[in-house]
């Protein structure tokens, strides 16, 4: 396997913060330099030497192995390269995101993609909460590019989001798509409670009514909604459910809301 | 120990002193006539080929009480963006669109501030902006008491209570809120807005007590010639930031009728309506005005392109503002039948035509107020900008080839709509000093500060001369609070810890028989509680001393 | 002589017309006194107690070079507790700086509830006095305006709003509360929705007085009624009141609302607020000030530009309710610290394995599990002077002691520890 790998091997005592590892920073240095990097943690500093095994050649690409959730922030703000995480990600991952692609093989914490911009974030199992949100205290969510979350999300998945797309193949928490902006949300599990509260504007795609809807949404009929179609179709490359519903969708149940906020949104029940 | 500034250009236009080159002598933090031959001095600060001037004061700077604290707790995405790790004898903090006590006491002083005026205290919110002041380490604090929204003042003068009386009540006012002036903002419509009014001209009825803006002015500018409170009646006139409202701010003059009126922010209250767009600059007309009205003084409150905050007293018109906030998230709040407050987020575009016509209007009225003891340097901070743009405003107001520059890259209608272009002045040291230091000591009535003479504080700034203005003031090579230097080349060297500003006019305390029966009848705290001692407010304010300027009855 | 009043310190209404004398079992607490703050002022009245270490009794010194010992072998320390006066606060701060700490306020849970909400959206308020002389309809949330203000009834809502004109003042009740609290003569609208189900209905009022279609029916079947309930109805008529208001309080204590995202429920209220306000004056009362929560977040917000939970790691100070909120620190082991300073109140002590902790308490405190070192203080309005904000924000108001005693007050005993530490390195 190509790029730079670290595979952690020791426990740092507080929660680290990871943002420094990144493709686009790390690119060209020599492992030696790389090993003496010191990561912030909780009024110390931590080499990465101590922390991780140091290995392969500083590319395009980094894979960092064996994580545990103690490590925050990692590929935060990154503009490029091909970050991939093994184990359990930790909070706030690509934070911010400029155009990087990074690939969690296992979970990722609360905050995923919380105000990226651009670039792609996969996880293959589960997000925990505020998924493509924003920072506690901001107007706004994530706001570009392409969050796919292969298992479930927690509560507050696209709080506040602007632009972009979240796909979610598991279930979503309560209060998805909350406050939501605009951008997209596909959705192919179940949607708990108070799905789009306060929404402003956005779309949000269900595969699945929810239990309840909130009376704050008016059912709009049934719709063709020729765009969404579109839309499904084109995201057959992001997997074979994905594809399913693109075929099977014949139109769509369209609820606006939520008339709590300023009542332009959509949540679409395919039937 | 006697202390020597050698050798530097002095400027002290207190006293008359333009660039000339004598020693300064500083003992126990304050500046002494030139000792005897044989006597020791203990240490000399060689100042020659540099400019030495009084510390500077803000008289008008939100630096303290509820509605900044909002703007802070309001706006953390922009701390994030201005954090200021612990370094030397400085604590960690952030500065912002609202920034912290500490970050301001650090960057005023670090700029050659040696004390700064919070304008808007609201007396039910005394102690804590008392509080606030007191964690602004370094400088010198005061602040001006806000009345004329109160429901017992608006009360007293609907009932036709006699000035004797009113002028009790701002008394006691500025003894209970240890305050140093008398602040009136929008006079009546922070009241009306709590009766849902949504304006009120100068001559417009409030919508319960019937009395007029004009009136509340009339008596508080009355009550403060009659009490001989130095500080001319500091007013926010009526429909801030409303096109068309240079009208007002005429008739506001006109309201005091002669006495002493001090017009803060005045760019926000000098827009026309003619052009296309209904909004042009009517700085020309208010200037002659106040050129032609010598008892007017004013302060611009010069806006700066980028990120603010505005904190203020005006719940009224930042109610009718908040659909500009940005981002979009503001706070109003109707304040305990004493005043009111608005907290919008703020983004000066210099592309944007409003907001260039803005910047050239606080230009234009620089330039055209002729007294430089009558204009004062401010940018309202944190509303028009924050107060370390003043190196920059400086630089504006000295060099006219730059000030152009600037304004070529603006909105091209600001150019074409304002008189900015073609105005020549170029502000002089001199009279930079007049206006940040020797003027504003003199309108506050602070005799020990704002100048260099034998007797004042050792608050004094050596500024390294510069071709560019704004390198020069940005970072001076030394500041000396009360004789410490606290501040070398734009770094922290002490914090120590300033002293509060206040003036206690003589009054007739039976007015205090009312004021506890109104307490009783309409307040949620006792008359007793309200008020607060000099002790007190050395706690709240941590201050080593109180310092209480005369008041000089006027008649 | 006239009577000298105290100010109580135990809640946010900090009422300033009690009258405090010692008594045989402890301080009698008389003039406008509730029962909590009888029941307060008599535990403190009776308490003598010496600083322990791990549970036995110490001197003074001994006491305090054991918790400098402790602080100055931590890394990681987290100050919690800070139901404390403005002074407390003031000498925190300072301390945690210097020791790296990561800070939080023992009630931060819900006060993020109005935090998130003025940070994400804003709000418009009010304050007592307005509340008394002005209201003609008020709108209380929960029931802590009873359960948690005592004296709120009486002080703000039982005095004739003098500015209402001739109409009085009506209320209505959201969620289940003791209507007899409020004055009997009253006009009175009772929705009793469960609060629970505060989203919807929020969500459901800043709908309907935006004038938007909302189902009646559906919002009744959402929030658990039936078409036989009258629940409709008096959706309707809350409508119109909140629409006829001259001006209009909306009350709540962010403390009631326990279930997941209420902030998100206080927005929607937020937002219903400001819709009002286009066309009436409506505005939002969020009690609180209980155990000093509004106090220490604005001593904190004013000298650091940030509120709180904040950590001062690594010499800088960052704001994350996510990340620095003391329980998850606490619970994901991360603190080898813990430093508790609380000297209003007398919530528990979080117990954490193997993290040493040091209690500055009030004089009357007891424990399940005893602190490393425990030192007694004053308690501010009680045996000291102090200074908190009132549960509107903008009053902050003087606390006179009521009697003299031997009790150092909490500033000085931080001082005093941080005196003892080592001379800070960075």
């Amino acid at each position: 396997m190509s790029g730079l790998r670290l595979s952690l091997r020791a426990r740092p005592p507080a929660r680290v913060d990871g943002s420094a590892l990144l493709p686009e920073k790390l690119q060209g240095q020599t492992l030696d330099a790389i090993r003496r990097i010191a990561l912030p943690g909780w009024n110390e500093f931590h080499e990465v030497g101590e922390l991780f095994e140091v290995s392969g050649e500083a590319t395009d690409r980094l894979q960092i192995d064996q994580l545990d959730g103690s490590f925050d922030r990692l590929g935060a703000l990154a503009t490029a390269g091909t970050l991939v995480l093994r184990g359990q990600a930790g909070d706030l991952v690509g934070e911010g995101l400029r155009g990087a692609s990074i690939e969690i093989e296992g979970a990722a914490g609360d905050y995923l993609g919380c105000g990226m911009r651009r670039g792609r974030i996969e996880v293959r199992g589960n997000a925990g909460h505020f998924a493509g949100s924003g920072r506690a205290g901001e107007l706004q969510g994530m706001s570009g590019g392409t969050l796919l979350v292969r298992g479930d999300v927690g509560d507050r998945a696209a709080d506040r989001m602007r632009r972009g797309l979240l796909l979610v193949e598991g279930d979503a928490g309560d209060y998805l798509a909350s406050r939501m902006l605009a951008g997209t949300v596909v959705l192919l599990g179940r949607a708990a409670g108070n799905a789009g509260y306060l929404m402003r504007r956005g779309t949000v795609v269900l595969d699945q009514r929810p239990a309840q809807m909130l009376p704050t949404f008016n059912a709009n009929g049934r719709q063709d909604l020729l765009a969404i179609q579109l839309l499904l179709r084109s995201l057959g490359g992001e997997g074979p459910r994905f594809s399913r519903l693109a075929a099977r969708a014949g139109g769509f149940e369209r609820w606006l809301g939520d008339l709590a906020a300023s009542g332009q949104g959509e949540l679409l029940v395919s039937f | 120990m006697l202390t020597r500034i050698a050798g530097g250009r002095v400027i002290d236009p207190a006293n008359g002193v333009n660039d000339v080159i004598r020693d300064l002598y500083v003992r126990d933090g304050v500046i002494v006539d030139a000792p005897r031959d044989g006597e020791r001095i203990d240490r000399t600060i060689d100042a020659a080929g540099m400019i030495v001037m009084a510390g500077a004061i803000d008289l008008h700077t939100h630096i303290g009480g509820g509605k900044v604290n909002i703007a802070r707790a309001l706006l953390p995405e922009f701390d994030r963006l201005d954090p200021m790790p612990a370094h030397g004898v400085c604590e960690p903090c952030t500065g912002g669109a609202a920034p912290s006590t500490l970050a301001t006491g650090y960057r005023y002083a670090a700029m050659g501030y040696t004390a700064c005026f919070e304008p808007a205290m609201l007396p039910v919110n005394a102690r804590q902006a008392h509080m606030e002041m007191g964690d602004t380490p370094i400088v010198d604090k005061g602040a001006y008491a806000l009345l004329g929204n109160d429901d017992f003042f608006l009360q007293l003068l609907a009932s036709g209570a006699e000035q004797r009386e009113i002028d009790d009540y701002v008394a006691w006012t500025l003894h209970a809120t240890q305050a140093a002036g008398i602040k009136v903002v929008n006079a009546g419509g922070i009241s009306a807005f709590k009766f849902n009014a949504r304006s009120l001209d100068v001559d417009g009825e409030h919508p319960h007590y019937r009395v007029t803006p004009r009136q509340v002015l009339g008596a508080l500018t009355r009550a403060i010639d009659g009490l001989g409170v130095p500080h001319p009646l500091h007013v926010h006139g009526s429909n801030l930031g409303v096109p068309g409202n240079a009208d007002s701010t005429l008739a506001t003059i006109d309201a005091a009728e002669g006495r002493r009126i001090h017009l803060t922010h005045l760019q926000f209250h000098s827009y026309g309506t003619e052009g296309d767009r209904k909004f042009s600059s009517a700085a020309q007309r208010i200037a002659e005005k106040v050129n032609a009205s010598p008892n007017v003084s004013v302060d611009v409150g010069q806006i700066l392109f980028g990120q603010t905050v505005t904190c203020s007293g005006d719940s009224m018109m930042q109610h009718r503002n908040a659909r500009h906030a940005r981002p979009a998230k503001w706070v109003v709040m109707d304040i305990e039948c004493d005043a009111g407050c608005g907290v919008v987020p703020f983004r000066y575009r210099d592309r944007d035509f409003v907001n260039a016509l803005q910047w050239a209007i606080g230009l234009e009225l620089f330039l055209l107020v002729r007294d430089p003891w009558r204009v004062f340097l401010t940018t309202d901070h944190p509303n028009g900008g924050p107060f370390w743009s003043y190196p920059h405003l400086i630089k504006l107001l000295m060099d006219r080839s730059f000030r152009n520059e600037v304004l070529s890259r603006l909105h091209p209608e600001a150019a074409t709509s304002s008189t900015l272009a073609s105005l020549e002045r170029e502000y002089s040291l001199y009279e930079i000093a007049i206006m940040t230091r020797a003027a504003p000591a003199r309108i506050l009535g602070l005799a020990d500060r704002g100048h260099l003479g034998p007797g004042a504080a050792a608050d004094i700034v050596v500024y390294e001369p510069h071709s560019d203005p704004e390198v020069q003031f940005t970072a001076p090579r030394y500041v000396f609070k009360d004789g410490t230097v606290v501040a070398e080349r734009g770094e922290i060297k002490a914090v120590t810890a300033g002293s509060i500003h206040v003036v206690k006019p003589e009054f007739d305390r039976g007015i205090e028989r009312k004021l506890d029966d109104w307490f009783r009848r309409h307040h949620t705290q006792s008359l007793a509680s309200f008020k607060i001692s000099d002790e007190e407010v050395c706690v709240c304010g941590r201050a080593p001393k109180l310092v209480t300027h005369a008041c000089t009855h006027r008649g | 002589m006239p009577p000298s009043f105290a100010t109580c310190p135990f809640c946010g209404l900090l009422c300033d017309d009690l009258v405090v004398t010692p008594g045989p079992a402890g301080l009698l607490a008389a003039g406008g006194a509730c029962e909590r703050a009888r029941v307060e002022f008599s535990a403190l009245g009776a308490a003598s107690p010496s600083p322990r270490v791990r549970g036995r009794a110490a001197g003074l010194d001994e006491a305090l070079d054991e918790a400098a010992r402790l602080l100055g072998a931590a890394r990681r320390p987290a100050i919690g507790g800070l139901d404390v006066d403005v002074g407390a606060m003031r000498a925190i701060l300072p301390l945690a700086q210097r020791l790296g700490a990561v800070i939080d306020h023992s009630g931060s849970f819900a006060k993020y509830r109005n935090l998130h909400v003025v940070q994400e959206s804003g709000l418009i308020t009010t304050t007592f006095a307005e509340v008394r002389n002005r209201a003609d309809v008020v709108v209380l949330v929960g029931d802590g305006w009873t359960k948690r203000f005592p004296r709120f009834v009486e002080r703000m809502l039982v005095p004739a709003p003098v500015f209402a004109g001739d109409g009085g003042r009506r209320f209505v009740l959201l969620n289940p509360a003791d209507r007899s609290a409020l004055p009997a003569d009253a006009e009175c609208l009772e929705l009793a929705v469960p609060m629970a189900e505060l989203p919807v209905l929020a969500g459901t009022l800043a709908a309907l007085a935006a004038g938007r279609p909302v189902s009646l029916d559906r919002a009744v079947t959402a929030l658990g009624g039936s078409a036989s309930d009258g629940l409709a109805e008096r959706l309707a008529r809350c409508v119109d009141w909140l629409r006829e208001a001259r001006y209009g309080v909306l009350v709540w204590s962010a403390a009631d609302l326990e279930f997941p995202h209420a902030e998100l429920a206080v927005q929607a209220l937020a937002r219903m607020l400001r819709v009002l306000n286009e066309k009436t004056r409506f505005a939002g009362l969020p009690l609180a000030g209980v155990d000093g929560d509004l106090t220490a977040n604005a001593v904190q917000t004013w000298r650091a530009g940030l509120p709180l939970p904040a950590s001062y790691a690594n010499g800088t100070v960052d704001f994350d309710p996510h990340r620095h909120a003391l329980p998850g620190r606490l619970a994901r082991g991360e603190c080898d610290l813990l430093l508790w300073v609380s000297n209003l109140g007398t919530k528990p002590v979080p117990v954490v394995d193997g993290v040493p902790t040091i209690v500055l308490g009030r004089a009357d405190r007891t424990f399940d599990a005893a602190p490393d070192v425990y030192l007694p203080v004053a308690t501010p309005g009680v045996d000291a002077p102090g200074h908190l904000l009132r549960g509107d924000k903008v009053i902050t108001l003087f606390l006179k002691p009521v009697r003299s005693g031997s009790l150092p007050t909490a500033a000085a005993m931080i001082e005093a520890l941080a005196a003892r530490l080592e001379p800070a390195t960075c």
